[in-house]
């Protein structure tokens, strides 16, 4: 099982296969910079809430001026 | 200085003429000589920077290059397919339809706010005397159907920490 991953930035968005521990790390890579949503539920979770077969997108954070 | 009358058809020209002293021919001369000089550095300057451009824009008008353009341009297209279908599932086939047609859309969070969100990027927030525009960094290169999602998804989790935008004048 793995987690499909899709995380949005500058160049379109790069979509991932990866395995729970290896979603969880690229989830807590950048901490602070990207909001992650789970694609089916459309909510926004948390790196410790991932599981199995789970399709996620990572949106950027946006900054208001 | 002696001074003399010129008659020509066009009129009647005063002519004035003065001793050329060798100590004004001297200085006349190294006057011209120096511009020669300064203008022959010019222009060798400016043909340095002629070369430079051609040989730019034969290396931008090569092959190589322009099958890059080409994948690039292909690559961008697919990106914003891959955009477009990412928003439409996103936001649902109604909601897509609509910021197609009457090129926003109207979102209302879970704290009241109801926000109108542009095609074109713009995001308004709903108060007491009409929709007023959210001062926003966008980032640099998102694509805009992704900064679409990436503002709906920011603006669910705290719609708070955007401004409004300050009215000029």
């Amino acid at each position: 099982m793995v987690v499909r991953l899709k995380k949005l930035g500058p160049q379109g968005h790069r979509e991932f296969n990866l395995t729970l521990k290896e979603a969880r790390e690229a989830v807590d890579a950048d901490p602070g910079k990207y909001l992650i949503v789970d694609e089916e539920t459309e909510r926004i979770i948390k790196s410790i809430h991932l599981r199995d077969g789970q399709k996620i997108v990572m949106v950027p954070v946006i900054e208001g001026g | 200085m002696s001074k003399d009358w010129e008659v020509t058809p066009r009129g009647i020209y005063l002519v004035s003429r003065r001793l050329a002293r060798p100590s004004w021919i001297t200085a006349r001369r190294r006057d011209l000589q120096e511009n020669i000089l300064s203008l022959t550095v010019q222009l060798k300057t400016i043909r340095e920077k002629i070369e430079a451009k051609e040989r730019l824009l034969r290396q931008l008008n090569s092959r190589k290059v322009n099958n890059h353009v080409k994948r690039m341009l292909r690559k961008e297209e697919i990106m914003k397919e891959k955009s477009q279908k990412l928003l439409r599932h996103f936001i649902g086939s109604v909601a897509y339809a609509a910021l197609q047609r009457q090129k926003f859309i109207t979102y209302t969070n879970k704290d009241g706010f109801t926000f109108r969100i542009y095609r074109d990027g713009g995001i308004f927030r709903k108060d007491a005397i009409g929709f007023q525009e959210l001062c926003i960094i966008r980032p640099k290169d998102l694509p805009l159907p992704d900064f679409i999602i990436s503002m709906l998804v920011n603006l669910r989790q705290n719609s708070k920490r955007f401004r409004e935008r300050r009215r000029r004048g």
